[in-house]
This record gives structure tokens, C-alpha cells and sequence, in this order.
């Protein structure tokens, strides 16, 4: 398995007190945030940089939960099936792709490669719950 | 992960991509198929992609077949804007590279090129977008 090297940025929210996660892809932040909202601590950071254990950077985890990756398309989807395997291999926690606008040849290629993809954002939540 | 897709018209060698960079950045040729370079602005990485078209739609293979015979397809990974623009502006193309941005822009590296020159958004500009 890879090293964590990083754990994204969080705060706390005052009035809340969960946290509140923050990212330059809107979609990451969102979805971050509805998950740590049903599950709360169950979101370890988004935009996690993965390492091997001689430091090379092997692949990025949009959002790393105690249970799973999600790596998150804003667009159609291309090479997210690539994406999901690296990501598999280097954490060695299963990766769900997720996007609203995936295309239906992506998910296709998905499905045939044996990963897991969806564009259900409430499906997603579901199926990641601890 | 952001990403977006090179396509070019020949087969690609990292270790010639690697030497565009080596002047900008920590780079790491991790194997034949992946090369990641790391800067005080992020990283992004070169990954080629062997089984692409299996996520690449009919019309979408279409068009990219009306400008390329024979494909090779290369998943360019970054942490950034300002990384995949590094990225972008240092590549020295070996041939005709079109840049597929995921977002339905498909052009020219140089008309990406001359975008990030004009510190235009061309990560998401898609079909339906107002002209700049």
C-alpha cells in the first residue's frame, strides 16, 4: 500500500463541529463534505498525493475515505479507467470513479475492465457508508 | 484527478518528453509508460494510454481519425492550472498533438498554446461555451 503524504486542507466548522473540506475542484469539496456530513471522521482528506515507499508520486486520491478511494470527473471521463486501476493498485483500497457527465462509453469501458463507476451521487454516499 | 488527453500522430517516447522538462522541475521516468515531474507549482504526469479507445465514443473517434490516421493516446495527469499550464507550454510536440480538454474541446496543442498565452479558461471550455 502507499503512503499518505499529505491529507488535504480541513477545518473546523464552528458551528457544526465537523469539518469542512476544501478544493480547487468544486465537485471534490462537495462531495467531501456530503459524505463527511453522513459519516462524520469518515473522510481521511481530498487531493491526497499517493506514494510508493521510495517516494515516487504514483497517483492523486480526490477524496480518501477509511474504506475506499473516489476519484472524481468534472467532464466526460476519459482515462478515468486507467485512473481507477493505478489508484487501486497503489492503495490497495477499492476506487470508485464518480461524475455527473460521465460518458456512456467511459462507464462502459469501466464496467468491462471490472471497476466500479456510477454518476449517482446518492447511490455513491450509500454505498461508501462505514 | 484532473486530466486531460494528448493525441498524436506517432508513437510516443517519454524519455525524449522527459528532456523538455529537465530544466523546470524533479523528473521521474517511472516507467516506459508513465513520467511525472514535480515543481514548486505541483506535478503532472504523462501517462501512455493503451487502452483508451475503449472509453472514446464513435463520433469522438471519428473526428479524432479525420486529423490521425493511427492514434497514440497519452493521459496527461496534473495537481493544477498552473501545472498542466507548464505542462503544456514546455511540450515540444514531435508531430500533429491534439489536446482533447474532457470538456468537448478538441483543437491543436499550438491553439492551446496560444489560450494559456491569453490567460484564457481552456480547461473547461466545451461546444456550448460563449466565445472569449
Amino acid at each position: 500500500m502507499g503512503e499518505y503524504s499529505d491529507f488535504g486542507r480541513w477545518s473546523n466548522a464552528a458551528n457544526s463541529g465537523g469539518r469542512i473540506f476544501a478544493s480547487t475542484d468544486p465537485l471534490v469539496a462537495n462531495l467531501a463534505n456530503k459524505i463527511e456530513a453522513a459519516y462524520p471522521g469518515h473522510v481521511v482528506g481530498v487531493n491526497v498525493p499517493v506514494r510508493n515507499a521510495a517516494g515516487q508520486l504514483i497517483t492523486d486520491a480526490d477524496i480518501l475515505l477509511k474504506n475506499a478511494v473516489i476519484q472524481v470527473k468534472s467532464g466526460g471521463g476519459k482515462g478515468l479507467t486507467s485512473q481507477l486501476i493505478r489508484t487501486e493498485q497503489a492503495t490497495g483500497l477499492p476506487t470508485i470513479g464518480f461524475g455527473p457527465t460521465l460518458k456512456p462509453s467511459v462507464i462502459n469501458g469501466i464496467n468491462r475492465s471490472g471497476g466500479m463507476v456510477t454518476t449517482d451521487e446518492a447511490l455513491l454516499i450509500d454505498v461508501v457508508r462505514p | 484527478m484532473k486530466s486531460v488527453i494528448l493525441i498524436s500522430d506517432s508513437p510516443v517516447d517519454l524519455r525524449k518528453i522527459a528532456e523538455d522538462y529537465e530544466s523546470f522541475g524533479s523528473v521521474d521516468a517511472q516507467t516506459s509508460l508513465r513520467l511525472v515531474i514535480e515543481g514548486n507549482w505541483g506535478w503532472f504526469a504523462f501517462n501512455l494510454e493503451t487502452n483508451l479507445e475503449d472509453e472514446i465514443n464513435d463520433a469522438e473517434l471519428t473526428t479524432f481519425r479525420h486529423f490521425i490516421n493511427n492514434p497514440s493516446y497519452i493521459q496527461l495527469e496534473f495537481s493544477s492550472v498552473c501545472a498542466v499550464n507548464v505542462a503544456i507550454s514546455k511540450f515540444t510536440p514531435r508531430g500533429l498533438i491534439l489536446v482533447d480538454n474532457d470538456h468537448g474541446m478538441i483543437c491543436s496543442l499550438e491553439e492551446v498554446k496560444r489560450r494559456i498565452e491569453s490567460y484564457e479558461d481552456w480547461l473547461s471550455i466545451s461546444p456550448d461555451s460563449p466565445p472569449p
